[in-house]
């Protein structure tokens, strides 16, 4: 099957999409924020200067100090690659699992089938945050382990959503054809199942980062997550609750920066798929209303 | 005295798309009068379904009507606004459409989506447009029809969905009834009853039908005139016999000697390749493709000539008299 | 008759999803890294308060016989005790759960006809202002983190305004926060499935009949379209209603709601397992329950469904 083609117009797609690109744009920034942020940044994010605790923005710092003294700013960038390696590296146990079992859940069926099925249904019964709380609890907390407790709260929806997939195509031609020249299951599967079931996987992967950062920066709002002092925007808010009466402005940044990672990947999620749908037309998308004669 | 019922005049429907404008249907004109059926035939895309859309006033953006007239019972529908046009659409023209199970609603029983053209045209109560519903499922055959009545369309077979549609598009008794490809997704057997049934109704109740196909095989069952379309234009039409026993443009030799050679197993094909309807051709767009071509054929479009009576071929072997530039 | 049979099938189809859902719980607690007796007693604890703890938890019992006794329990209705409190775990969950159920259904009936509506007019509005703008609305929902959503509300409305309480339980006020910021976020995720769902409907084939019948467009739209969009629908926000009944742990946590979810996550600080094995059960009980008539309701939208064996929504 030629798949160039079809990445070059899809590529076409996503450019033309001003919400896709815009999130594009802001990834980008985001990841030049973890690599060059830390080394530009004044302060160092830990330590701690009980002095000027609580100070507010414009005092000291861009962004003012939180509960402990800690220079935000500081840390708002230190935490961006904690939160972008969260999500990458959670998503890719996931779906490296998901995959896996999605593929062979679908290629063979039967019994491995209904087994791999079911016990992603009970995992499925659980919302995400319970399960990751779940596993947190059985593992305990700290980076690591939400890492592998986030990246496996993933693992079901992958493997329903390739299953999915190979179940659609299994039947098609060029797959008996590639049975019948005599490939083995393995390579009908990763050389013709695997790149057709690609998109899907890439596109959800993409939400997902988004996703488990959310996940990951919910567990560190309620303390159970990555532990101070290293810098994770969800503890960030968590520590400083309690301090909305008197210092709101701990809570506004870590949150601005959690809402537009997300918002970036979403974006950029939503025009992948946009983009690599075989059924969509080459159209380019203005904000503009289309004039009528 | 066979009266006409719809006429197209020189009918131009063009998409205006970001990569170009695609003529789908350019300068096309034909008629078809009470208890007649024409059939148009053409491989896929020719521009078939845009004229089917034409017709029925459901060309969306960015297709648009460029030119042309489309006079139905006298009148011409591009002057008609959208209320009326819709109040014609379903009640004075049926649609018959191809694949039965995606153009039904999964999740509406056959006898409704039937009786549903009975409750909004004709504001029949729905106790009796449901009771005229199954009616109208036994004239079209179907076996049980109070069953089918309250089947939803994933339990029925393929063919009595298509009598389901064929039953929808009855319901208001109307005169022009299109087909469009309404049996190439059924298998032979069937294909053929369906083929009867329309043809009875158009005995029955004097329609006059359209019937768009890609088979030149079935045309002789079901229709008495046939016009042969390429690349959004018609290049031939007449009565059907005479154009199967005596194709005078190329196009519609080439096809029936494909048939022909498939009727003998050899694998039939045309030389060449469909054009691309952004980018036609100049001149005659079959140039490319035609075993005949000479000079003008590159450079002027053909008009319309009548070798015979009844007969007119789009094709400068038969000198036309007006040659379009 | 064949909706009948369908829901005696997905009744039965229960039982087996439920006892997985019991074995993992089972197995999460005892199979995976760290000794629970020594958790809960604590890191003081000397070796003979870890034993006790340990018998107490039947946790020095051979593993089978551990899931003997934990089935047997589960039978009898016995969740055993909270580890913090002392008090049985069935009553401790008996306490929160109707506030979590209170808060699920305010949201619900605030999220589900807005999110409905909002996706309609997006679909259907989709290059006009609005349309782009509820568009974009659901993007941004989607993204907001809950928590912080709440924080930013109760410093607006409680800090500054000073209208609204900042949390706890009591009045319906209490309720008015905790319900909206719920509420946006499955709004959102509503949005954007029924504006998907309706795209996608009205670009079938049926729809071209149905237009074809000369049908004016607001029947199409509204009896043709709609009622095949709102499938997946149904399956999300059955979905997220099941979710919520675990408790909105963010949500109560920033609002300080005495739910089920801040139980969950005061049990698990505290060391608690009892507790929170027994309110995750009873949790996954109720979402498999919710998922029952999920699928119930979804094979009575649509009559094709009713002939399956497996569940496949969409």
């Amino acid at each position: 099957m030629v798949h160039e083609t079809k990445y070059a117009e899809a590529w076409l797609r996503f450019r033309s999409d001003l919400g896709a690109v815009a999130g594009l744009v802001i990834l980008t920034a985001l990841v030049v924020m973890s690599v060059l942020g830390p080394i530009i940044v004044p302060e160092d994010p830990v330590k701690t200067n009980l002095n000027r605790a609580l100070e507010p923005p414009g005092i000291s710092g861009l962004l003012g100090r939180d509960e402990l003294g800690r220079d935000i700013l500081s840390r708002i960038v230190h935490g961006a690659p904690v939160s972008l390696g969260i999500g990458i590296f959670s998503v890719m146990i996931g779906a490296s699992v998901g995959v896996v079992l999605g593929l062979i859940s679908g290629y063979f069926g039967d019994k491995t089938d209904t087994v791999i099925q079911r016990v992603a249904d009970v995992l499925l019964s659980f919302p995400s945050i319970l399960l990751a709380l779940s596993l947190v609890a059985a593992l305990g907390v700290g980076l690591v382990n939400v890492v592998i407790a986030v990246g496996v709260s993933t693992i079901p929806v992958y493997i329903k959503l390739v299953r999915g997939q190979v179940l659609a195509i299994k039947n098609e031609d060029f797959v008996k054809a590639a049975r019948l020249l005599g490939l083995n299951s393995a390579q009908v599967m990763l050389k013709h199942i695997m790149p057709n079931v690609l998109p899907v996987i890439v596109v959800q992967s993409t939400y997902y980062i988004g996703f488990t950062i959310l996940v990951a920066s919910g567990l560190g709002f309620l303390g159970l997550g990555v532990q101070p002092p290293t810098p994770e925007w969800g503890a960030m808010l968590g520590g400083g609750r309690t301090y909305i009466f008197s210092a709101p402005h701990i809570l506004i940044f870590p949150g601005i920066m959690i809402f537009v990672t997300i918002l970036a990947f979403n974006m950029v999620g939503d025009g992948l798929r946009a983009a690599l749908d075989p059924k969509a037309p080459i159209v380019v998308k203005s904000l503009r209303r289309k004039r009528h004669e | 005295m066979s009266e006409t019922i719809l006429q197209v005049e020189d009918l131009k429907a063009y998409y205006f798309t970001p990569n170009g404008v695609v003529k789908a249907v350019d300068g096309v004109s034909f008629s078809v009068e009470r208890g007649r059926c024409l059939a148009i035939v053409g491989e896929s895309g020719c521009g078939k379904s845009t004229l089917v859309s034409s017709i029925l006033g459901l060309l969306t953006p960015p297709g648009r009507i460029v030119d042309g007239k489309i006079i139905f019972e006298g009148q011409d529908l591009l002057t008609k606004s959208q209320v009326e046009i819709r109040q014609i659409r379903g009640r004075k023209i049926g649609m018959v459409f191809q694949d039965p199970m995606t153009f039904l609603n999964p999740l509406m029983t056959s006898g409704f989506q039937v009786a549903e053209t009975l409750i909004e045209h004709l504001n029949m109560p729905l106790a009796e447009a449901m009771g005229k519903s199954v009616g109208l499922l036994t004239d079209v055959q179907v076996p049980d029809p109070n069953r089918v009545s309250r089947s939803y369309p994933h339990e029925l077979s393929g063919g009595m969905r298509q009598r389901v549609l064929i039953a929808i598009s009855l319901s208001c008794n109307p005169t022009l009834l299109i087909a469009d490809e309404p049996t190439s997704a059924l298998d032979v057997t069937i294909q053929s009853q369906i083929l009867d049934l329309i043809t009875s109704f158009k005995e029955k109740y004097k329609m006059a039908i359209i019937f768009i196909t890609h088979e030149l095989a079935i045309v002789p069952r079901i229709a008495d005139e046939v016009a042969v379309m390429y690349a959004g234009k018609i290049v031939e039409t007449g009565p059907v016999a005479e154009v199967m026993q005596n194709p005078l443009h190329p196009y519609t030799q080439a096809l029936k000697n494909s048939y022909a050679r498939a009727r003998k197993q050899i694998l039939p094909s045309i030389k060449g390749s469909v054009p691309n309807l952004a980018n036609p051709p100049p001149g005659c767009r079959f140039h490319p493709r035609c075993p005949y071509v000479f000079k003008p054929c590159t450079t002027l479009e053909p008009g319309p000539s009548t070798p015979h009576p009844d007969r007119t071929v789009y094709c400068h072997l038969y000198g036309s008299e007006d040659v379009k530039l | 008759m064949a909706l009948i049979k369908y829901v005696l099938r997905r009744l039965v189809q229960a039982v087996p999803t439920l006892v997985g859902v019991a074995l993992i719980i089972f197995f999460m607690l005892r199979v995976l890294p760290g000794d629970p007796a020594v958790i809960i007693a604590g890191p003081e604890a000397s070796k003979e308060q870890v034993e006790e703890i340990r018998r107490q938890l039947g946790l020095d019992k051979p593993l089978h016989e551990q899931l003997f006794l934990f089935f047997g329990d589960l039978f009898r209705g016995d969740l055993g005790k909270s580890a913090r409190t002392g008090r049985p775990v069935t009553v401790e969950v008996m306490e929160k759960l109707p506030n979590t159920i209170l808060l699920t259904v305010m949201a619900h009936i605030i999220a589900v006809p807005t999110g409905i509506v909002a996706g309609v007019v997006a679909a259907i509005k989709r290059n006009s202002s609005i349309g782009l703008g509820i568009t974009f609305a659901s993007l941004f929902g989607i993204s907001m983190p809950v928590y912080w959503l709440g924080l930013m509300l109760i410093l607006v409305f409680s800090v500054t305004l000073k209208l609204l309480p900042a949390g706890g339980i009591g009045s319906p006020s209490h309720l008015i926060l905790p319900s909206i910021v719920l509420a946006l976020f499955l709004m959102a995720n509503i949005v954007r499935i029924t504006k998907a769902s309706m795209l996608e409907v009205l670009g079938q084939n049926f729809i071209r009949t149905a237009r074809a019948k000369g049908l004016r467009e607001k029947v199409v739209l509204y009896r043709h379209a709609l009622k095949n969009s709102l499938i997946p629908v149904i399956t999300i926000s059955g979905i997220q209603f099941g979710s919520l009944l675990g408790g909105a742990v963010l949500t109560e946590t920033v609002f300080a709601y005495p739910g089920m979810g801040r139980l969950i996550v005061d049990g698990i600080l505290a060391r608690d397992y009892p507790l929170v094995q027994g309110a995750i059960l009873i949790f996954a009980t109720l979402f498999v329950a919710v998922n029952v008539v999920i699928d119930i309701l979804y094979a009575y939208v649509d009559p094709r469904v009713r002939e399956s064996l497996w569940i496949a929504r969409p």
